[in-house]
């Protein structure tokens, strides 16, 4: 069940109440409400929150689930670490 | 849609928005913004929220010094906050001569009142001390830089323009412009719109909107890359520059680090493809200068572009040869830094008051007429 209070994205603290506050503003792209809301943009990048966030956007807009699009996904596909980006060179080169 | 409206912007990036804006403030508000994508999809939500008066025309000094003391108002204003910090920004030099040139620029800097500071490594260290600094001799420092959240400030103006009459088309590409009985015809792709009076805000892609007038607009969209890494407890003051390869990063209001650094390698011209080259070029040079961040990981990575112009330097004018036509593009990567001054110089072109600025410095037919000095601290 959802409620007021359910968070939809918990790396950044958002509730179902502040997508649907900025909705009623005027905002309906999934994109736009990305942006305002900060939905998805924390340590999981969407991996939890993306479908969830997907459906009650749906709801709210009356837009059918099927045409709902993803946000646009960024790499890297799990934080990686800086050391790890700057030692693929060196191995790289250990291995010829 | 609405299809007549007495001002049309094309795009609702942020120089269209700031526009919009000081038009509102004018007291003209019958204006419809035209979007081809989502709200300010192009540069302004791709980048990476830096703002600084330390360049080396007097074309970016003069609106960079403007907009600083406007982006210290405009969150009142819009009732927003987008998290604008002056944590300044810091120019590192590792060779002497890029320390005798960021000493021309602070010199330079300092005719039009900037507080600019060349410094030695001892204070380098001082400002950032958690950067190795073996490598570095000296640098440059102007504690009125800063940075910002870009989205909040977007939003604010949406929301402000919206609710003062203002009608923001996202999704609603401009496929031709014609002109009748004094008018712009504009056939779009959500229907036909008819105004008095257009401006081009259309960034990356104002060049093709000028061909739609038949003017040549001689800018073009570069890519650039940026980062953000996981949310870290604070440690970095200002902005990290470095001259060498371009390298910048700060760490924005929510803890996370933001960055770039100047590709090697082919760019590419598509905007929306990122590249592992860079991520890998990045991190290199962040553990060879923040050793403590080797295993802070970098959370997300995107491309956006540089809207390049010849000398590096914005166009700001009416579009040559078509009437109530103008033109704001070519900011070469610093059209949010900038965007509050120019939204006050568009809209007195606009309404035919004199901006507060000079406006023969940002005429697009410098190219034509060869007379331009080149900004050369354009970074990542």
């Amino acid at each position: 069940m959802v409620v007021r209070k359910s968070f939809i994205c918990l790396c950044e603290d958002v509730t179902v109440e502040e997508l649907r506050s900025a909705i009623r503003r005027g905002y309906t792209d999934i994109e736009d409400l990305k942006r305002i809301t900060g939905i998805g943009t924390g340590p999981c990048q969407g991996k939890q929150c993306l479908h969830i966030y997907r459906e009650i956007l749906a709801e709210e807009t009356g837009i059918r689930i099927e045409d709902m699009p993803l946000t646009t996904l960024r790499p890297p596909i799990v934080p990686t670490s800086f050391g790890a980006w700057a030692s693929r060179d060196d191995d790289e080169e250990a291995d010829r | 849609m609405r299809d007549h409206a007495q001002v049309a912007i094309i795009g609702s990036g942020v120089t269209g928005l700031s526009t919009a804006y000081s038009l509102v403030n004018k007291g003209l508000n019958d204006i419809v913004i035209l979007e081809k994508g989502h709200l300010a999809s192009g540069a302004s939500t791709r980048n990476g929220g830096g703002v600084r008066a330390q360049f080396t025309t007097e074309e970016n000094i003069l609106l960079a010094k403007w907009s600083i003391q406007r982006f210290r108002q405009l969150g009142l204003e819009l009732k927003v906050n987008f998290w604008f910090r002056q944590g300044g920004y810091l120019f590192v030099a590792e060779s002497e001569q890029e320390l005798v040139s960021l000493r021309n620029a602070a010199e330079f800097q300092r005719r039009f009142g900037l507080g600019t500071k060349v410094i030695d490594c001892d204070r380098v260290q001082e400002i950032v001390p958690c950067m190795d600094c073996s490598g570095i001799i000296g640098g440059s420092y102007r504690r009125g830089d800063g940075i910002l959240f870009p989205f909040p400030l977007l939003i604010g103006y949406a929301d402000f323009l919206r609710s003062h009459g203002t009608d923001i088309e996202t999704h609603c590409e401009v496929k031709h412009i014609a002109q009748a009985n004094g008018e712009f015809v504009l056939e779009t792709s959500r229907g036909e719109l008819r105004v008095e009076k257009l401006v081009n805000a259309g960034g990356g892609w104002s060049s093709g909107v000028g061909r739609m007038l038949g003017v040549n607009i001689p800018t073009r969209p570069v890519r650039h890359q940026i980062m953000a890494g996981e949310p870290l407890a604070p440690f970095l003051k200002p902005m990290v520059v470095t001259l060498r390869d371009g390298f910048y990063m700060s760490q924005g209001p929510r803890g996370e680090l933001i960055g770039g650094i100047n590709e090697s390698g082919s760019r590419g011209s598509d905007p929306g493809k990122s590249s592992a080259a860079f991520c890998e070029q990045f991190s290199s040079r962040v553990v060879s200068l923040f050793p403590m961040l080797s295993s802070a990981r970098m959370m997300r990575q995107w491309a956006g572009f540089y809207d390049m112009s010849p000398d590096a330097n914005p166009v700001l004018d009416r579009m040559p040869g078509v009437e109530d036509a103008f033109v704001a593009c070519g900011y070469s990567g610093h059209g949010f830094m900038i965007s509050p001054a120019v939204g006050e110089f568009m809209s007195c072109l606009v309404t035919g008051k004199k901006p507060p600025f000079p406006t023969e410095p940002y005429r697009l037919s410098r190219f034509e007429e060869g007379n331009t000095k080149s900004e050369s601290l354009v970074i990542g």
